[in-house]
Order: structure tokens, then C-alpha cells, then sequence
């Protein structure tokens, strides 16, 4: 028995041993995520992580840099806006090839811009929604005519409404295409394995070679946050999307890795529901009777107690970025005059007071299931007992939740938004009467003519006043109070040169090599 | 005979069919409209009602379980909605996986379990039997993934021994795989080893002390001869048993484990189609897997009544 034991551990250890000189090949570089993404179709994707797919595989006819600038990745300059704002000339880069080895022209972004606009499932039909026609105007030049002046056109066409996808494989595959994707892109898809990995090789065909430093990558689908963490400092991963902040100063300390913060262009915020009674638009609001969605002073005294400082503290270790707006800090849209409300309990409690609620108000205020989210709503909840608020919280389910809010059944939601380039999908729809997302039900046609005149406009400086009039608007107005905007963070060893932290959190690792 | 498989056959069909009616019933009951978890965060109304229309999520739930149905009953388990495989190849890619690494689990549960149950039983009360004991007690009480992460950090990332994570098919590369899989396996056995190895101390000591067993001693034989000889044999029965039922568990365990060591396999693939609402994914994973569970129940009646022709009868011709 005792020679058969030590065979077992025999064995064992000689495993061990044997896995202790194994090394990954330096060519390669593995990226860890935290979900697994959809479909690889540009046209029918839907989820974040899959653009980090994109971002190496389909290249986008515009890009944006760590600044949030725009600027022509697959077009070979920006947009011409002429007619009034209502044809955008779009100048392609002449002689790249899609990785399949066929001619990326104008014929194919027609194809590709057609397809997303029309192909049943597509996702990206409403993004495209304000164009009215695509035409060819010579090999390399696109024309695209809008139903109306459109400025966030340009930061569309930076996302995966402006990848173009090569016809002929798009023809082969129709609805497939996803299962095996072929775009412009220094990598090219070789390989998924549901939920565990996806494998992209270095193209061949990529007009600019020398930017793909790796023969291949790997992108693998590790969902647990410190299991994730684990893999980082073991090696198994290169690079690790999505540090937690718990986690993100112990790794600062120990020196061996790199952490990349920056702002994102998210935001968390809660709403607060003002006329849902019946559903969100279309549907006509309605009263519903309660102090906390018709009076003012109710929605001023609550925001007065919150200090956004010590919750980004107490909450995300001050790994997150205060703020009182849906507009990111590291935006060229965003107003860097802006005061946020400061903490103030006697002001708070003296408008209680004048609106009748001198002995105390209670409401419920709903948020996601997940425990950072309850920590953010048990904070608020302690720091609004202060001034007389007494706030229920109720976890849901998000899915569930997010019905819940549609229908008009939560007084306060806590929630986020995971953002846009262009500041008006971060705004437009929650603030304006019809907006799809407005589930607070608040209207005001002076905000609506602001936001409706800032798609017209192209220049930045006129956007930027016309946002600044809104928000000062919204904010007084307190259907969304915005809270802070999540910083994404990334963490490598420190010997990967070159990474730049992007504010919309995708990882682009074109450029990036060993030291 | 026939009489008997036939009913037997109706019964499990009938099980069959009211389990995917829970199932199908039960996903769609699941709070949160599907098409919005499909659709992200952003969703946008829009592209909310398309995937509606595309899966027939407006049709009455009768109406698509009929649908469902008929095409299942033709091998046609539909696609993913998030990545448009067929769950038929997924389940094919998946299930070996954690048939593998369940029966490495099983495995190591054994070469473990057995011969510290059978030390324990023969050295009883003495310092062997206490350790055996509260090492035993440790498998049952520690958590799968507390283990897991534990293993992790300790053999990965302090010692760099193991890869913290992944799999790699054994055709592909068969120590690469093993390297893998240990871990896991190891996670996976720790409850299993300790029960089993209560299990073997248990009626080990028991079978010690029997007549027999006496018997053998008076005859002069060694230890090492009676126990491995006479005794381990009866010994090991209700172990045997044990394992056969604890075999659900360890498939259900895998859940866990697949989720710490990033092992694509069956668990991981039905817990992410529940949490997406990939509705073809979890109805597709319950058929075949209750479809396993039935086919080998009725396979064991059916052995039980071969061995045993007095249970044949029920419902016979009136014998009794």
C-alpha cells in the first residue's frame, strides 16, 4: 500500500515540477475579459466587450484617441458636411484590403453601411437611422444623405455602424457572418470557443503591418474579478480588462504591474421618476401624486445631502471619477466651469422643512442586485438620513428592474449608462419629452429645442454652450441625479510598452509590443 | 416483458415531456423581459422589438412551446441567440469536457478516499484515524470555490506550478490537458473524497468485526491479507453505491469549479444561459441532460427486472 501511496504522489509531484518550466511563447499576447461577447457581427452585435473584439478584426471608418478626438482610421479624412448639414462626403483611404484579400472601396462601405441599415436583426438600424441614402460617388469617396442635420454622425461612424464588413463573405454567410467575421483589421478571426476563448491571427493583408506586434492574440473570457486577478499574476494573461477598484491599489503597490485608470464615458447617476405613471414615451405621463416627483424643493434638499466625494471613496476606494453630469471630464464637450453641488444638510433640511416634511420623508429607491450597487444606495441612504430622508432600498433583479422602470413603477432608480462618444446619446433620449429612454416621463420643450438644436450644429465650441444651457436646465430640473463616472481600469505587466488608456474603456492593443 | 418495457417507456416519456414544460415555463418566468437582457444595457426600443419578433417572444408561451417542440423532436434544438451556434454542436463541445473532468474528480476520490477509509478503519482511535477524520471533515465543511481560489493563488500564483486556469483538449495536448484539469479535479473531489472516505472507514469497521473476518485472523492469516483479501471487498459495497448517487452532485458541482477555473464545459455553458436568457441554450442543456437521466433510469429498471424478475410483475397479469 505504501509504494502504490507513494506512486500517487509520485506522480503528482513530478506534474508539478514538469508545469513549473512551462512558459507562454512571447508572440502571443492573452487578454483577459469579463464576459463572454454575442455574435461577431458588426451589423448584429450588441454587447461592450465585443467591440474589444472589433477594435483588432474591423477597423471603423473613424476613430477616436485617449482624448475622445475623432479622427480617420479606414476614411482618409473627416467628414465634409455640406446641404445644410444634410450630405456628409466621406474620402476613403485608397488600396486597403479586407483580411480576406478583396478591395475594401466605396461599393463596399455602401454594401456594409446598406446592410447594417436594413439587414433584419440589425443593431445598428436605429443608430443609423437619420441617413436617407448611401451613394457611390467614385472608388474612394462615399455619400451619405441625412433625413436632417445629424452632427453625431461622425462619432456613429466611430463605432460599429461605421465598420465596414467585406461583401463577399457577408454574401457567403448572411446571417452567419458572425461565426467566422471578415473585416479590415491588422488581426483576423481564426477561432472561438464559446465562453472560453477567442483567437484572432495577424493578417496578411492589414495595410499597415508593423502596427500588429503580435503574430496572435488571445482573448480569454475569465468573468470572475479576482479569479481574473489571479490569472494576471500568475501569467496565464497578459493583460486584464476590467480591474476591480478594490483591487486596483494593491496592484499599484506591488510594483510588478502597470495600471492604467482613465475616466470613462459612462456615467451612474439615479433617476428620479417625475410623470411615469403609464409607461415611458410614447405613452402620455401622468401625476403621480407624490412630493418626491412634484415639488422641487423635495428633489433639491435630497441632491444637497449627497457628497459625491465620499461616496467615490467609501464606495470604489476614490478609484472613480465625482461628477454632476453625463458628460465625461476627459470629453471636449465637457463644461470644466461646472460646480457640482456641495453637501449641505441645513439647506437640505430647510427645504424639507418649507415643502412640509420638517418631521422627515420617506421613499423607495430601487437598485441592482449586485453588491457594489447596494453599497452605493446604503451610502446614499445614510448620508440623506441626515436631513430627515428616510430611503428604502430595494435590490431587483436588473433585467427585471429595468422593466420596472419602463413601467413606471419605480419612484427612484439607482442606474447608469455606459455612454457615447457624441454627448447626445449620452443626453438627447433621457431628457427630451419623446426620448426612448426618458423613463422619468420629464419634459420641457426649452431643453428639447437645446438638444435638438445641438445635433444641427457641427462646430464643438457651439455644441458645448448648447449642452452647458441644457444641463444647467436638467440639473435644476433633478430627474437624473448624476453621481460619478465609472474610470476603467486595465492592468499589465510593466514590461508591455505603448498601451494608451482610451476613455471609452476598449482595449486597443494595435502599436503595443514587448519592451 | 415487452408489456413492462412499454410502460416503462410511456413513463419516462411522459417524464420527458413535463420536465421541458417546467423548463420552458420556468426560464420565461425568470423576472426581466428576455429581449431586453439580450439586448445589453443600451438596448434601444427598436432593436428590443426586433429580437421579440425573431424569436416569437410574443407568441403565447404555449404557442412557442409547441413550436419548440416540434423542432426539437426532430434533432433541431435551435442556435444560441447571443452567438448563433447550434446547441447541438455547443452541448458536443462541451459535455466531454465535463464528463472529463468529472471523472478525474472521480478519480482522485478514490485513490484518496479508499485506502486512508480503509488505514482509518483498521488503525481505529488511533492518531491515523483522527487525522483521517478531520481531514474528512475539512472536505465536507470547505467550500468548492474558497478551495479553488486558495489552490489558485497558492500553486499558481505563488509557486507558479500550475496554469491558474483554462483547458486544453487532451488530442490536442495530453499534458497540457492534465496540468489543467488538476486543479480542478482536485476542487471537484475534495467533498466527494471525504464522503467516500467516511463511507469506507464506516463499513470497513463493520465488516472487521464479522465472523468471517474473525475467522481469517483465527486461521493466522496477516492483516495485510485479511483486509485486502477478505475484507475490503464486502467493505466496499455501499461505497459503491454511494458514488453512484453522488455522481449528480459532481456533475452539478462542476458548476462551480468550471466558473473559478475557467473550464468551458457543460456547467459553465447552462449557468451564462441563464444569466443572458439564452432560452435555447437552457432548454436545450435540460432536454439532453434529463433525457440522460431518464434513458439510464430505464435502463436500470430494465437490469433490475432482468436480475430480479419478481419486479417485472407490477402491473403484470395479476401475479403477485
Amino acid at each position: 500500500m505504501r509504494i502504490r501511496l507513494g506512486c500517487v504522489v509520485a506522480i503528482v509531484l513530478s506534474v508539478l515540477v514538469a508545469a513549473a518550466t512551462a512558459q507562454a511563447p512571447k508572440k502571443t499576447l492573452v487578454i483577459g475579459l469579463n464576459q463572454d461577447p454575442d455574435i461577431l457581427d458588426p451589423t448584429l452585435a450588441r454587447t461592450y466587450v465585443g467591440r474589444i473584439i472589433f477594435e483588432h478584426m474591423c477597423e471603423k471608418l473613424y476613430e477616436i484617441d485617449e482624448h475622445l478626438t475623432i479622427y480617420p482610421q479606414l476614411a482618409a479624412a473627416l467628414p465634409q458636411f455640406s446641404d445644410g448639414g444634410k450630405t456628409v462626403t466621406i474620402k476613403l483611404r485608397a488600396g486597403v484590403k479586407f483580411n480576406d484579400g478583396t478591395p475594401m472601396d466605396a461599393e463596399a462601405v455602401r454594401f456594409s453601411l446598406d446592410r447594417h441599415r436594413s439587414m433584419k436583426g440589425s443593431s445598428r438600424k436605429s443608430e443609423l437611422d437619420h441617413v436617407d441614402a448611401v451613394e457611390v460617388v467614385d472608388p474612394t469617396t462615399v455619400r451619405l444623405r441625412l433625413k436632417a442635420p445629424f452632427s453625431p454622425i461622425t462619432a456613429i461612424l466611430a463605432d460599429r455602424a461605421g465598420m465596414p464588413v467585406s461583401p463577399a463573405q457577408a454574401r457567403k454567410l448572411d446571417d452567419k457572418f458572425g461565426t467566422a467575421p471578415m473585416c479590415v483589421g491588422p488581426w483576423s478571426f481564426a477561432e472561438r470557443v464559446a465562453q472560453d476563448r477567442i483567437v484572432l491571427d495577424k493578417s496578411t493583408h492589414y495595410f499597415d503591418p508593423s502596427q500588429a506586434k503580435f503574430d496572435r492574440l488571445i482573448f480569454r473570457i475569465i468573468t470572475d474579478d479576482n479569479v481574473r486577478l489571479a490569472n494576471l499574476r500568475s501569467g496565464d494573461i497578459d493583460f486584464m480588462h476590467i480591474v476591480n477598484p478594490t483591487h486596483a491599489g494593491s496592484l499599484r503597490k506591488e510594483g510588478k504591474f502597470e495600471v492604467a485608470s482613465v475616466p470613462g464615458i459612462a456615467y451612474s447617476g439615479f433617476n428620479i421618476n417625475l410623470r411615469n405613471k403609464n409607461g415611458k414615451p410614447p405613452a402620455a405621463p401622468g401625476d403621480l401624486g407624490t412630493p418626491l416627483a412634484n415639488d422641487p424643493r423635495v428633489r433639491e434638499a435630497l441632491e444637497l445631502t449627497i457628497d459625491r466625494e465620499a461616496l467615490n471613496q467609501v464606495v470604489w476606494e476614490g478609484q472613480y471619477t465625482p461628477d454632476c453630469t453625463p458628460i465625461s471630464p476627459v470629453s471636449p464637450f465637457y463644461d470644466k466651469s461646472r460646480k457640482c453641488p456641495t453637501r449641505d444638510i441645513a439647506r437640505a433640511k430647510k427645504l424639507l422643512a418649507d415643502a412640509g416634511f420638517a418631521n422627515g420623508y420617506s421613499f423607495e429607491m430601487t437598485v441592482q442586485n449586485q453588491p457594489p450597487e447596494r453599497r452605493v444606495g446604503e451610502v446614499l441612504q445614510q448620508m440623506a438620513k441626515e436631513a430627515g430622508f428616510n430611503i428604502s432600498i430595494q435590490p431587483m433583479e436588473f433585467a427585471a428592474a429595468l422593466d420596472a422602470d419602463d413601467a413606471g413603477k419605480l419612484p427612484a432608480f439607482l442606474v447608469g449608462w455606459s455612454g457615447r462618444v457624441d454627448p447626445d446619446a449620452n443626453i438627447h433620449q433621457f431628457h427630451t419629452c419623446q426620448g426612448s429612454l426618458n423613463t422619468t416621463q420629464a419634459c420641457d420643450e426649452t431643453i428639447d429645442s437645446l438638444l435638438n438644436k445641438a445635433r444641427e450644429v457641427s462646430d464643438v465650441a457651439q455644441r458645448t454652450q448648447l449642452y452647458r444651457e441644457a444641463i444647467d436646465k436638467f440639473a435644476a430640473r433633478r430627474n437624473i441625479i448624476y453621481l460619478y463616472h465609472q474610470n476603467y481600469i486595465a492592468a499589465y505587466p510593466k514590461n508591455l510598452k505603448g498601451y494608451k488608456a482610451v476613455p471609452d474603456g476598449l482595449i486597443r492593443i494595435k502599436g503595443v509590443s514587448w519592451n | 416483458m415487452t408489456e413492462f418495457l412499454i410502460q416503462r417507456s410511456l413513463i419516462s416519456l411522459v417524464t420527458l415531456l413535463l420536465i421541458t414544460l417546467i423548463v420552458f415555463t420556468g426560464v420565461r418566468l425568470i423576472p426581466g423581459d428576455p429581449a431586453r437582457v439580450m439586448a445589453g444595457t443600451d438596448a434601444d426600443p427598436a432593436g428590443i422589438e426586433e429580437i421579440r419578433q425573431k424569436y416569437g417572444l410574443r407568441d403565447p408561451i404555449p404557442v412557442q412551446y409547441v413550436k419548440w417542440l416540434r423542432l426539437a423532436l426532430h434533432g433541431d434544438l435551435g442556435e444560441s441567440i447571443r452567438t448563433r451556434e447550434p446547441i447541438v454542436r455547443l452541448v458536443s463541445h462541451k459535455l466531454p469536457i465535463t464528463l472529463q473532468l468529472s471523472a478525474f474528480a472521480m478519480l482522485i476520490a478514490l485513490l484518496v478516499a479508499i485506502p486512508v477509509g480503509v488505514l482509518a478503519a483498521v488503525r481505529r482511535n488511533t492518531a491515523w484515524d483522527y487525522l483521517a477524520g478531520s481531514v474528512s471533515l475539512c472536505g465536507v465543511s470547505i467550500p468548492n470555490f474558497w478551495l479553488g481560489i486558495m489552490l489558485i493563488l497558492f500553486l499558481s500564483v505563488r509557486l507558479h506550478w500550475l496554469p491558474a486556469s483554462g483547458y486544453v483538449s487532451p488530442l490536442e495536448d495530453p499534458w497540457g490537458n492534465l496540468q489543467r484539469l488538476l486543479m480542478p479535479a482536485v476542487v471537484l473531489a475534495a467533498q466527494l473524497m471525504a464522503v467516500l472516505m467516511r463511507q469506507t472507514r464506516n463499513s470497513m469497521i463493520e465488516v472487521l468485526s464479522a465472523d468471517y473476518v474473525r475467522t481469517a485472523y483465527a486461521k493466522g492469516l496477516r492483516t495485510g491479507i485479511v483486509v485486502f483479501r477478505h475484507a475490503i471487498r464486502n467493505g466496499l459495497i455501499p461505497v459503491i453505491t454511494i458514488l453512484g448517487l453522488q455522481l449528480g452532485a459532481l456533475i452539478s458541482g462542476a458548476v462551480i469549479t468550471e466558473q473559478i477555473f475557467v473550464v468551458p464545459g457543460f456547467g459553465r455553458l447552462i449557468l451564462e444561459g441563464v444569466f443572458t436568457r439564452d432560452y435555447p441554450i437552457v432548454q436545450g442543456v435540460v432536454l439532453i441532460t434529463a433525457s440522460a437521466y431518464v434513458l439510464l433510469n430505464l435502463l436500470v429498471d430494465v437490469s433490475y427486472s432482468l436480475l430480479n424478475p419478481r419486479i417485472r410483475v407490477q402491473g403484470g397479469r395479476g401475479e403477485s
